[in-house]
């Protein structure tokens, strides 16, 4: 039976802490790289052309819905049985808006921007009104795009 | 003088599970079927001759940019694949690409941000590895021919760079494209016509970007693939250059 000498343990547990480093650099890079390619509801439309539906049930009366259009946001508004799509991205520089539903503006908490409900501008910085979505109600569906 | 004495509890977890294969699974899976090849093909002593070679007494750290910057090629390659995945050639998609890789792809900012920064320090360690070359004198015969491709190695640095830089498609790259090609213009004679076939016409445009992409992604990486394994054999060959 061999006895561990001094030099052959500390080299055994630097060899294990570097294999420890590696599994888990490999371990964590993988998970990076997995997360990366597989496919989710942002990254599969990509940034072309694309739609978003949901049922009607989960936008109720006076309240907003946010969904990604191309991967970017977009707010649904369901106000006076009236449905509005807008772009959320402030065209001032880009913060999300925000709906607040009892004064039925659009406002950004970056600059104070305020949108009415059709997107146009109504104070603070923004320089273009929100582009605006086509919506329509297919069934209970509502379908944006 | 008292030893430490793991043999012991380590036979004892050994008899109590099947160390062995579960040692041998392991290495299966992760160490690329390692212990099976080696078992056939003695991989062990074929490797210990070309791993284990010996370097002279004098190297030190000024000695690692040529591996520093080969380093810096592999996370390009492997983070250039990866952005292969979601980038797209097309002057009206290319942008749109690239903010939708930042900004939405988990983990892309991180991909792009380490394809990015790898391409700008690889330029500084190469120039480095360079001026450690030319003040060793290592480029002297034998070892001229080795700088001659590794100069060539390092104008396709450089070309990557310059490829690489048009593919966002956004105002810089366009115009740093654009006095780019514009630069051989001023050459005699031959000028105007090399500027019109970088540009892919009268200004950069979907041509430019096509073919900077195709440089980019497919040519210049199998030149430098070429001319890297011949670097490396030289170097092997020749070994590396005595102390100043």
């Amino acid at each position: 039976m061999e006895e561990i000498t001094r030099k052959d343990f500390l080299h055994s547990t630097v060899n294990t802490l570097i294999g420890l480093w590696v599994t888990a650099t490999a371990v964590l890079s993988s998970y990076a790289g997995l997360r990366y390619l597989w496919p989710t509801e942002k990254t599969a439309g990509g940034p072309g052309g694309n739609k978003a539906s949901f049922p009607l049930t989960e936008l109720p009366e006076g309240d907003m819905k946010k969904v990604l259009i191309g991967g970017k946001p977009a707010g649904i508004i369901r106000l006076n049985k009236d449905l509005y799509a807008l772009s959320l991205i402030c065209t001032h520089l880009g913060c999300i808006v925000s709906w607040h539903p009892e004064e039925k503006r659009l406002i950004c908490p970056c600059h104070g921007g305020v949108y009415d409900i059709n997107g146009a501008v109504l104070g603070g910085p923004p320089p273009r009104p929100l582009p605006s979505y086509e919506v329509r109600l297919r069934g209970d569906t509502v379908v944006v795009g | 003088m008292k030893y430490i004495n793991l043999n012991k509890w380590l036979e004892k977890i050994e008899k109590s599970v099947n160390v062995r294969g579960v040692i041998n699974w392991f290495t299966l899976a992760t160490g690329f079927l390692y212990g099976e090849f080696d078992d056939r093909l003695d991989l062990r002593s074929a490797l210990q001759k070309v791993l284990k070679k010996p370097v002279p007494k004098h190297i030190n750290f000024w000695f690692c940019f040529g591996g520093f910057t080969f380093l810096l090629l592999v996370i390009n390659i492997f983070t250039g694949i990866l952005l292969l995945m979601y980038y797209r050639p097309t002057i009206d998609q290319a942008y749109d690409s690239i903010v939708h890789i930042t900004n939405n792809v988990p983990f892309g900012w991180l991909v792009r941000g380490f394809h990015h920064w790898a391409a700008n320090i690889m330029v500084i360690t190469v120039l480095i590895h360079m001026l450690r070359i030319y003040f060793h004198g290592a480029y002297k015969h034998p070892r001229d021919m080795n700088w001659v491709v590794g100069v060539c190695l390092f104008l396709l640095v450089l070309s990557f760079g310059f490829t690489g830089y048009l593919l966002p498609w956004n105002q810089v790259s366009f115009w740093a494209t654009t006095i780019g090609a514009e630069i051989p213009s001023t050459f005699p004679v031959a000028g105007p016509y090399i500027t019109y076939l970088l540009k892919g016409g009268d200004s950069v445009g979907q041509l430019a970007l096509t073919r900077f992409f195709a440089f980019h992604v497919v040519i210049l990486p199998w030149i430098t693939i070429g001319l890297l394994s011949l670097h490396f054999l030289m170097v092997r060959r020749l070994g590396i250059s005595g102390p100043l």
